[in-house]
């Protein structure tokens, strides 16, 4: 072991008195391996970041998302320092409004018309408003296993939840189009919408992919029974395809939401939509303080233009497409069975003859303390600031943590 | 909300087999079982969930259902009043259907459960006993849950594997789901899925008191998960309703 967390350790005792959780919601690392792990940074760059211990790592969680281009992206952070120098909660808004808009609606593959907000959940409960404004119904079908945020109705939390709350949640699994159509018939009229991630994407679980002719079935299914479809693409949002990942998958959904990699790490989040819904998204109010915020815009539209111009979700395939080939060789060549599942810039890694993840953990417990910040639980996440040497500098530590999965498990 | 069926169970299951532990750890307590030798049946209504207590040379052993030919048969007529009796509660006064002369039995009996009332509430109780005590509990609670109540049920249902409690260098007790039902008993599984261990006594009993915020003391370490976290989360929703059945 290399890596020491002192500093980590002492800070978040800290943070304990005085935070619930220490580090609140999906940043706590209690999923990662406690102990082995930093809890706090001091700085980031690239695809690295540095602890309060003076740890360096290359980064797969890129924030769980909102990295795309590399921390501190120079041309980014100008466009946002630039706006906050000219204002940021302003009233009347910064014409960025506009901007965005526009360039949204030039970008995205569905997009007639679009709105802004803060956070993935902003957007997925408007949507999920604007699906039951619009068909008049109650019903939204959501997929076991699916994260759409921590709203009661999503059913992430099981504190303060009501059976109230979740009565109009009908569930399926995600990549069934039967049990789907099975559903639809049985609530006749009361569905409003059906709201998926463009793949499935759980936590503790591989990653599934549809199916070909999947969305296809799932579009004329909703088509024939009058349900918004609505894709949650906060997640995987720009990084499989600039165009939406509904485009990558080759359909077009009603509604899309989109948040992490639009800003590079800036708060906003946007919810895109057809015409067809654009006069029951002009009927909707919905709002918040920060909303309409001038600088994280400027951010967007650095950020979406710079993923134009380099072509961001190749780059991520690739570098992931190198990563993948790289730890299943090197994981094969010790004799272990391991897979990468999901699509090559969002993967998720996992021994395939364990279910309860102890060989994944030492895996990334031992990455962690050679400095590359992995997750077992969750998907990674490349970006375009990963370079090829930093996928060989990856491998060359996980084929270590391999060499001690081996020796520990033996197979 | 309680369901009195529920807590019947977790009374005759969970609590009552801490008579075992307490026998082994207590020397008081030993002195009590050593008093009788004999078996005690404890049974909610002619058809309904039942144990057996058995004293043997200062032992105790508890197995679910009718065991031998115990020479008391203590009937209570509804878990209601099983559960008044174990909480002290209302009237909780069993039908002593067999055995009502066999005073020593009894007398040990209640002897016993005396004295697990002064180990885990007790304030000058030894700590390494109540906690050991309360772990069995709440693994053995975790189980009756997830086989018997049906919000548990529903969170467990399709879950299978073991996860183990333990107090690091002392008591444990492992949980084995089965997807449809679940049981537990008291020691180290031979290789669990989870393993939730707490670094001392004053955790585990901080977390029986609802003072520890667990996902903060997890990332301090002092407590430990290992394993198969997705079944960490289920065993977590099972241990906030142990909580609505145990105070």
């Amino acid at each position: 072991m290399t890596y020491s967390f002192t500093q980590s350790k002492a800070l978040f005792q800290r943070a304990a008195k005085v935070i619930p959780q220490g580090i609140y919601g999906h940043f706590n690392p209690a999923t990662t391996v406690p102990g082995f792990y930093p809890y706090f940074i001091s700085r980031a760059k690239g695809c690295r970041f540095w602890d309060v211990d003076g740890n360096e790592y290359i980064d797969y969680a890129c924030a769980y998302g909102p990295m795309i281009l590399g921390y501190a992206h120079e041309r980014v952070d100008e466009a946002f320092a630039r706006q906050a120098g000219n204002g940021t909660a302003t009233m009347p808004p910064s014409t960025l409004l506009i901007d965005l808009a526009e360039k949204m609606v030039e970008v995205n593959d569905c997009a007639d018309w679009a709105v802004f907000a803060k956070n993935g959940a902003d957007t997925i409960s408007w949507a999920v408003a604007l699906a039951r404004g619009y068909r008049k119904r109650d019903k939204i079908v959501l997929a076991h296993g699916a994260y759409h945020g921590t709203q009661p109705w999503a059913g992430t939390n099981h504190i303060g939840v009501l059976p109230a709350d979740r009565a109009d949640i009908l569930m399926v699994p995600w990549g069934d189009a039967n049990a789907f159509r099975r559903v639809v018939e049985e609530n006749k009229n009361r569905i409003a919408g059906a709201l998926f991630t463009p793949y499935h994407h759980p936590v503790f679980e591989p990653q599934v992919l549809p199916e070909p002719g999947f969305w296809q079935d799932m579009r004329r299914i909703c088509e024939e029974n009058d349900i918004v479809l609505i894709i949650d693409d906060v997640r995987a949002g720009w990084r499989l395809d600039i165009k939406g990942s509904a485009h990558y998958f080759g359909f077009r959904p009603d509604l899309a939401c989109y948040c992490k990699a639009i800003a590079n790490g800036y708060p906003i989040s946007a919810l895109v939509g057809t015409d067809r819904m654009r006069m029951v998204a002009a009927k909707a109010f919905q709002t918040g303080s920060y909303w309409n915020n001038a600088p994280e815009m400027a951010a967007a539209l650095a950020c979406i233009d710079e993923m134009q111009k380099i072509d961001a979700a190749a780059i991520c395939d690739a570098r992931g497409a190198l990563l993948r080939r790289g730890l299943e060789e090197r994981a094969a060549a010790h004799g272990l069975s391991f897979r990468m599942s999901g699509p090559n810039a969002i993967p998720f890694l996992h021994f395939t003859n364990e279910s309860n993840f102890k060989r994944a953990q030492l895996f990334c417990r031992e990455c962690s303390v050679r400095g590359v910040y992995f997750f077992w639980h969750h998907n990674l996440f490349l970006s375009a600031a990963h370079t090829e040497a930093d996928i060989r500098q990856t491998l060359d530590v996980a084929d270590q943590a391999f060499r001690i999965v081996k020796e520990q498990f033996g197979e | 909300m309680q369901n009195e069926d529920v807590l019947a169970g977790i009374h005759l299951n969970a609590v009552l087999s801490n008579l075992e532990i307490l026998a082994r750890e207590d020397a008081e307590a030993s002195s009590i079982a050593g008093t009788w030798n004999g078996g005690i049946l404890l049974t909610v209504g002619l058809q309904g969930p039942r144990v057996t207590l058995e004293m043997k040379q200062g032992k105790v052993s508890v197995m679910p259902g009718r065991n031998g030919n115990p020479g008391i048969v203590l009937l209570f007529p509804t878990a209601r009043m099983l559960n008044n009796l174990f909480t002290g509660a209302g009237r909780g006064f069993p039908v002593p259907v067999k055995g009502l002369f066999r005073v020593k039995g009894l007398k040990a009996f209640a002897g016993l459960a005396k004295r697990m009332e002064a180990v885990l509430k007790g304030a000058d109780a030894p700590r390494k006993l109540k906690a050991g005590l309360l772990i069995n509990t709440v693994g053995r609670t975790v189980a009756v849950l997830a086989a018997s109540e049906p919000e548990s049920r529903k969170a467990a249902s399709g879950l299978r594997g073991v996860a183990e409690l333990r107090i690091k260098d002392s008591e444990a007790v492992h949980i084995t789901f089965t997807g449809q039902g679940a049981s537990a008993a008291s020691g180290h599984a031979l290789d669990p899925d989870l393993v939730m261990e707490f670094s001392s006594e004053d955790v585990f009993l901080a977390l029986t008191e609802d003072r520890v915020d667990v996902f903060a003391a997890i990332c301090l370490e002092d407590i430990r998960i290992q394993g198969d976290l997705h079944m960490g989360d289920i065993v977590n929703l099972l241990l906030d309703r142990v909580g609505v059945y145990l105070r």
